[in-house]
């Protein structure tokens, strides 16, 4: 039935190609494009920030409906969740014009997605349940999709993670919240293990992630490559951000004292952005200033 | 099932009237029967009772049968050098090929037909009089006489020359799994599904076993090992040579600590979780991908070394990571420096388990580009732990995937290359890998 349905869907995108656009209103959730001709946006032209808007779940300005959205020179992703009996969930590729081109499937609720600064490298984080050694009652599965070779790793927990300087093995590891650097190589993100997380420093073409500290989740490196963004959980279990000099190793806290549960993205070189509340908010990345309102009602910010 | 009672009676009957056949003398003095005992493939079998040297063996009561409804086939024995051919007897089973030829090749790929016939009837076929030379020798069979398949009692080739009789280095049979053992023992029967994959192993009586990892869940504690591995595939533990896999590092007592204690010397014959053997004209390399196997380790250096050292000209290795994987956990890039060392050494095998499914890929080079230079990949995570499922996108090589079952690979190795079936744990075929030629 499903099937189905994916099958109407492109036959009329394919066919409406010619006349200008396509609209398919299967339903929340379903991912439909325009048609390049008619697109008015463009994932490569630089300096335009795209939100999914919280309402509708489309990306604004699109007709892109995703749970989670992030572009970045020219490459787009969109996690969406088809509805239906059994409920299907993708990572969509998108080009420059946001058209559909590749779609793996995943399984588990989206919940953090990711194109490297090149758009080469993509990831993505779902929430699944009844995985064994599931102590605490949920497990993440984060996949990385190289677009260059095709080959998608559909969860990264296998890497080998060398922890206090030795290859560290257990069954529990979970990782989430992945950023690439701009040599598509180098990355970082979470992994917990035995109930604590850690910040993990990755090589891709090694195939290896090495902890380079604990508590700090989700982070976001800035676009020169030096400095991680990333929450970290206070005594009072709520997250904050703080952000990481790559060099010094000193850790500052930002200026918003808010509980922030996302992963904050870059919107110039000295600032993130991330969800709050329903809203879009901005805060510098230094520790200084105050936090302000960028968007309302929106969510999975991405500056092109 | 009625047409297997009347096939079983009739061949009941056949064995009966034939057996004073086998043993008449050859038409020529000199000429001596020189195929039996010899290696030989076959396009398929029927099911894994039914394999092809049993129609090699000198006995009219074991057989080959091809799978069920399928043209062509074929069966070719392997004489061991080169050879002069002045008769092949064949002795059909009910299941008899109507239009079929006989064939000899000097290499098993270029060959001449020596007999074409158009009205086979069954029965014994005695082609005498021929002057074929070649060291192959095949029966080609493209019109069946019944809905079965092809099948013959025996398949005797007379003349001179050939290999000098038993199987120096020649062909051998190997069984591959991995992903095997619960928390069910040989007690429980056939309610335990590594039991069951434990019996179709002894059934195929393989020279080795090649495991693939993950032999015991959850944690491969040495306890766990013997109440449970042990009493299914530890029958076999002699014949086999382990791998190792990420379950076997969760042992509370240490890394792999369960693994090297219940396996011995098989696990670290150098002291190694990693190290090669050879077999017959095979080299053998069993890799461990729970240690570091990044590019410049001490062990993708060894596995180098290893390779640059062999004289064989045929090569598998095996692990338990599978580098291209259409299964739920997709590509996993730990194993591509071990790829990148076996394609550059024109390695012809490599089976790896993990994914709890069954995959065979197209050769192919380790960036994923389809090649007959690289290796032939199989993921065959069926030894008996619960089934995953095909999802996330299937890759550009991948031929056959079959999830929903246990079983085990059963390998046909020669001197020059290898065959293959996967063989399900109630005895079915459902997948044959074809005759491929070593690098």
């Amino acid at each position: 039935m499903r099937k189905g349905l994916l099958t109407l869907a492109a036959t009329l995108l394919l066919a409406g190609g010619a006349t200008g656009y396509a609209v398919w209103s299967g339903g929340p959730g379903a991912a439909v494009s325009e048609p390049r001709d008619g697109s008015r946006t463009d994932l490569s032209e630089p300096g335009r920030l795209l939100v999914r808007d919280t309402a509708t779940g489309l990306v604004r300005g699109t007709r892109t409906r995703c749970e989670r959205f992030y572009a970045a020179a020219g490459t787009g992703v969109c996690l969406t969740v088809t509805p239906g009996a059994v409920p299907g969930t993708h990572a969509l590729i998108l080009d420059r014009t946001m058209r559909e081109i590749d779609r793996i499937e995943i399984t588990g609720i989206p919940n953090r997605a990711r194109v490297s600064p090149s758009g080469r490298m993509i990831s993505w984080t779902v929430f699944v349940t009844g995985d064994s050694y599931n102590e605490n009652g949920f497990s993440t599965w984060t996949g990385i999709h190289d677009t260059r070779t095709g080959n998608t790793t559909v969860n990264m927990e296998e890497i080998p993670l060398i922890k206090d300087g030795r290859r560290y093995h257990s069954a529990d590891v979970n990782y989430w919240g992945v950023t690439f650097a701009s040599d598509d190589n180098r990355f970082y993100a979470t992994v917990s293990t035995k109930g604590r997380t850690y910040l993990v420093e990755g090589d891709y073409a090694a195939w290896e992630a090495r902890v380079l500290r604990e508590n700090a989740e989700c982070p976001s490196l800035s676009p020169d490559g030096a400095v991680l963004v990333y929450k970290k959980r206070m005594p009072a279990g709520a997250w904050r951000l703080h952000a990481l000099d790559l060099t010094t190793r000193r850790e500052t806290p930002l200026a918003e004292t808010a509980d922030v549960d996302d992963q904050a993205a870059w919107l110039d070189p000295r600032t993130v952005m991330y969800a709050k509340d329903g809203d879009i908010w901005a805060v510098p990345a230094d520790g200084t200033g105050a936090p302000r309102l960028l968007m309302k009602d929106a969510s999975s910010p991405a500056m092109t | 099932m009625s047409s297997r009672r009347v096939r079983s009676a009739a061949a009941l009957l056949g064995a009966a009237v034939l057996l004073p056949v086998v043993h008449a003398l050859p038409g020529h003095a000199a000429d001596g029967l020189i195929s039996q005992g010899k290696p030989v493939t076959a396009s398929s079998i029927e099911d894994a009772s039914l394999t092809p040297e049993l129609a090699v063996d000198g006995s009219a009561s074991t057989r080959w049968a091809s799978e069920e409804g399928s043209d062509p086939q074929w069966i070719q024995v392997d004489l061991g050098g080169a050879a002069t051919i002045s008769r092949v007897k064949l002795t059909w089973e009910v299941a008899y090929a109507k239009t079929y030829t006989v064939q000899v090749s000097p290499d098993g790929a270029n060959w001449t037909t020596v007999k074409n016939v158009t009205s086979g009837d069954g029965a014994v076929d005695d082609h005498s009089g021929l002057s074929a030379s070649g060291r192959y020798v095949r029966v080609h069979g493209t019109k069946r006489g019944t809905p079965y398949g092809y099948s013959l009692w025996e398949m005797e080739v007379y003349g001179t020359g050939g290999g000098d009789g038993g199987n120096p280095g020649g062909s051998f049979t190997v069984a591959t799994a991995g992903d095997i053992a619960g928390s069910c023992d040989a007690d429980d029967g056939t309610d335990c599904e590594h039991e069951r994959t434990a019996r179709l192993v002894e059934s195929i009586d393989p020279a080795l076993v090649l495991t693939l990892g993950d032999h015991q869940y959850d944690d491969g504690t040495l306890s766990e090992f013997r109440k449970y591995y042990d009493t299914t595939w530890g029958r076999f533990k002699d014949k086999t040579r382990p791998s190792r896999g990420n379950h076997e590092s969760y042992d509370p007592a240490g890394e792999a600590v369960g693994y090297k204690a219940y396996f011995g010397r098989l696990a670290t014959p150098n002291g190694k979780t990693y190290y090669s053997f050879d077999h017959g004209g095979w080299h053998f390399v069993a890799l461990d991908s729970e240690e570091p196997m990044e590019a410049g380790s001490e062990q993708i250096t060894w596995l180098k070394n290893d390779l640059s050292r062999t004289t064989k000209k045929c090569v598998a290795a095996y692990w338990h990571h599978p580098l291209f994987n259409s299964g739920s956990k997709g590509y996993n890039p730990v194993s591509l420096p071990a790829w990148r060392a076996l394609y550059a050494a024109g390695a012809d095998l490599i089976l790896n388990g993990h994914d709890h499914v069954y995959e065979r890929f197209r050769p192919q080079d380790p960036d994923g580009k389809a090649t007959s230079a690289g290796p032939l990949a199989l993921t065959v995570g069926l030894g008996g732990a619960g089934n995953y499922s095909f999802t996330h996108k299937v890759h550009p090589n991948s031929l056959v995937r079959l999830t929903k079952l246990h079983g085990v690979v059963k390998l046909n190795l020669t001197d020059t290359g290898f065959s293959g079936q996967l063989v399900q744990d109630n005895g079915r075929v459902r997948d044959t890998i074809p005759a491929t030629a070593c690098h």
